[in-house]
């Protein structure tokens, strides 16, 4: 954990002992991955098991500290993370956990506050604590939550692939929310046989699936990445059938593009190939 | 009737997917089943729409007829022998060709199949039969079917298609006998209830023998007294046909139906007794209404060009939800002298300020049947209220962010005592308020064009979805 230096504040050794609470807040700076951010939890947990003074937030490209906290950068350390989700689904519940884990993966800034509030309720609380909306902690969580599982499941239908001329399906997405690790379980139960992976093009992330075998997460910053995607040969007709097919089964009297809309908001449809000219 | 086997498959697509496009059904739910190695596709219980097309309605399946091509003569139908459009058929390599192509992209969710009826109802079976048979079997597929039953096909027809399908459908097509008689004189109603009886009987067969300890599949390879699911002609080559990788069962997502709406003049008390009488009778998984859409210049339908009646269709579907999930009888919505659904508010509202006698509720102390006829208070809502009040009271705002509309809710329910609002407790003042929140809205469902809303089970329907649905969710994402 390094401090962030900032003129007029600390003197960079960190004493844990009369911070949060009594002392100078404390803020957690973390990375936006659900790794990142159960550290987070783990390591503002271990300082403060009321939450007060302490506060997380994931880190931003012009992230401007204010004068009046302490700033402490938290490294990704795995088992960290691992142990903090084991703690919660022990000691809360598992579907404690899920939310928690649903909500890491939202695209809103404030998540990693979010969950850390949460958890410190669940604590508190113990197996109950999903059930206490009108705590403002858990209707938090439970919001970031839904969105991001309504999101995923539109995408395990919304998802398009192309079939390059070496047979592998490349599906290209740009989700709000960190959908993921969320939907490429289901396609690698759906399509064991095939080589596919699922591009997201906002995280630069992809999920990939060797024919047979499991499917992994990859990075695709400094890969030669977009060379490798680039003017790909594919699909031999099957996305012309597919639009024809959209085409014919909307019953013209019943025409109405604002339900459609509603329905299958715009932003979704940019990889789409029925809307795909 | 000429039938031009020799266009191009796009041509082909287009002629089939046009003749289809009037069936209600699309929805792939009702069945959990995993992937496995060397076949492709799953399922899920949830359902899951790939596409919305231009109607708003949700594309989920590959909606084909396997002809067009029909000798049958029902009035109301695009398809019927007297029409003189073009005629095709799919060969069932096409249709396996199709659907497997369309699903590797994940554009679908499986295969819905249906067909005219050419020659007699058995040969079509038949050809239906042979299709599924070969997209099961040798293309090893195993996402989600729904098929057609044809009225009037033989039992053990229907049994052989029920193994390979996932859910199976015969149409009503009209709410009565007569409406029947006079629109399709083809068929009866016997001939359309025989293989729907069938068809639950043998779902329900299979359910009892599951607590046999035997798996059922075996059971009906050698059984001959199951007299719903004739036997099947036992051996492998039958057997390596089936579902790949799994244990034969029979329509494991259940049946469905269709009636039409509009077409005869039924009032919606009639059809939603029908409706009622059907999830009752024949445990339907779905009813589904189709608003008729005048296509067939004939002198004893509406004209053609005339509006589909929408929002009746939207009523229907809403009293439908009311009787499936929120334990209304048709009779407590509907009776012999309000035969018809209130135009100006959705039919839980319309019963709600008929029974003010019943209101305000206490949402802190009422019973979970008590909070789900409260207009604005879902499925999924009510339960959350019942989870969260043992934590301790609730309020308004924390109502509004466990789902529940307080526009309409408001009227009904006290927090704590108290209302939200002070208002007269009366009936004609609150269908009034509730009615004017609607209008716009009823007018969209009604009238065409840009500005115009039409069924929408998600949110314009002022109910939740199916309860299963969420918990499904937790089930898919719970994979992590």
């Amino acid at each position: 954990m390094d401090e962030i230096r900032i003129s007029g504040t600390g003197n960079g050794s960190i004493d844990r002992r009369g911070e949060g609470a009594a002392g100078q807040p404390v803020t957690f700076v973390c990375g936006p991955e659900p790794a990142d951010i159960f550290c987070a939890v783990y390591e503002a947990c271990a300082l403060s098991i009321t939450g007060e003074g302490v506060s997380l937030k994931i880190e931003e490209e012009n992230f401007q500290p204010d004068f009046f906290s302490r700033y402490l950068r938290v490294e990704r350390d795995e088992r960290k993370a691992s142990l903090m989700a084991r703690r919660i689904r022990e000691r809360i519940s598992e579907e404690a956990w899920r939310g928690a884990y649903r909500a890491s993966l939202s695209w809103e800034p404030g998540r990693a506050d979010a969950v850390y509030r949460f958890v410190l309720r669940g604590f508190q609380i113990g197996t109950g604590v999903t059930d206490w909306l009108q705590d403002p902690n858990v209707c938090r969580v439970f919001e970031l939550s839904r969105k991001v599982a309504n999101e995923s499941h539109l995408f395990l239908g919304f998802t398009r692939f192309v079939s390059w001329d070496n047979g592998v399906l490349f599906g290209r997405i740009a989700p709000k929310c960190h959908v993921l690790a969320l939907i490429a379980p289901h396609f690698a139960g759906r399509l064991p046989g095939e080589n596919w992976m699922i591009y997201d093009e906002n995280r630069k992330k992809a999920a990939v699936h060797p024919a047979g075998g499991p499917w992994y997460m990859m990075d695709t910053v400094e890969s030669g990445w977009e060379e490798m995607i680039c003017g790909r040969k594919a699909d031999e007709g099957w996305d012309e059938l597919w639009r024809t097919f959209v085409k014919h089964i909307a019953i013209e009297p019943r025409t109405n593009p604002k339900l459609q809309r509603d329905l299958l908001p715009l932003w979704y449809r940019k990889n789409m190939t029925e809307f795909l000219q | 009737m000429l039938v031009e086997r020799e266009l191009s498959l796009q041509r082909k697509l287009e002629i089939l997917s046009d003749a289809a496009k009037y069936d209600a059904a699309c929805t792939s739910s009702g069945v959990d089943r995993q992937g496995a190695a060397h076949a492709m596709g799953s399922a899920a219980a949830c359902g899951i729409c790939h596409s919305f097309a231009a109607d708003g309605r949700c594309i989920s399946l590959l909606k084909i007829l396997m002809t067009n091509e029909c000798v049958y003569d029902c009035r109301y139908c695009v398809n019927r022998r007297s029409n003189d459009v073009v005629r095709t058929a799919f060969a069932p390599e096409e249709i396996c060709r199709l659907t497997m192509e369309f699903y590797r992209r994940n554009y679908i969710e499986g295969l819905f199949l249906s067909s005219g009826v050419a020659v007699s109802p058995d040969a079509t079976m038949e050809r239906i039969y042979e299709a599924l048979r070969l997209l099961r079997g040798r293309y090893g597929f195993r996402g989600y079917i729904h098929v057609k039953g044809i009225p009037g096909a033989s039992p053990e027809l229907i049994a052989r298609v029920g193994y390979l399908a996932d859910r199976m459908s015969v149409n009503l097509e009209l709410p009565t006998a007569q409406g029947l008689k006079s629109l399709a004189p083809h068929k009866s109603r016997s001939s359309i209830l025989t293989p729907m009886r069938q068809i639950q009987r043998g779902i329900c067969e299979e359910k009892l023998m599951l607590t046999d300890g035997r798996p059922f599949g075996e059971v009906a390879f050698q059984s001959p007294s199951i007299s719903f699911l004739p036997p099947l002609e036992t051996g492998e080559g039958v057997r390596r046909d089936l579902v790949r990788g799994e244990r034969p069962r029979f329509v494991p997502a259940g049946q469905s139906t269709q009636m039409i709406i509009g077409a005869t003049p039924e009032t919606d008390f009639q059809i939603l007794s029908v409706a009622e009488a059907l999830y009752r009778k024949f445990d339907l998984k779905r009813v589904f209404y189709s608003a008729y859409v005048g296509i067939n210049d004939d002198s004893l339908l509406p004209a053609v060009g005339k509006k589909p009646p929408l929002l009746r269709e939207h009523r229907l579907y809403q009293a439908d939800w009311l009787l499936r999930f929120y334990g209304f009888e048709a009779g407590e919505l509907l009776d012999e002298e309000r035969p018809n659904f209130n135009v100006l508010l959705d039919p839980k509202c319309d019963w709600a300020v008929r029974h003010l006698e019943r209101f305000p509720v206490e949402i802190n102390r009422a019973d979970y049947g008590t909070l789900l006829r409260v207009p604005g208070i879902g499925v999924k809502s009510a339960r959350r209220i019942v989870r969260a009040r043992r934590g301790g009271q609730l309020d308004f705002p924390d109502l509004k962010k466990m789902g529940v509309v307080l526009k309409r809710a408001h009227y009904f329910i006290t927090c704590g005592g108290r209302m939200y609002r002070r208002i007269r407790l009366e009936e004609g003042f609150i269908a009034g308020c509730l009615a004017d929140q609607n209008r716009t809205k009823n007018w969209r469902v009604e009238h065409g064009g840009e500005d115009y809303r039409q069924l929408s089970l998600f949110d314009d329907m002022h109910l939740d979805m199916a309860p299963t649905v969420e918990d499904c969710r937790f089930s898919l994402t719970g994979q992590l």
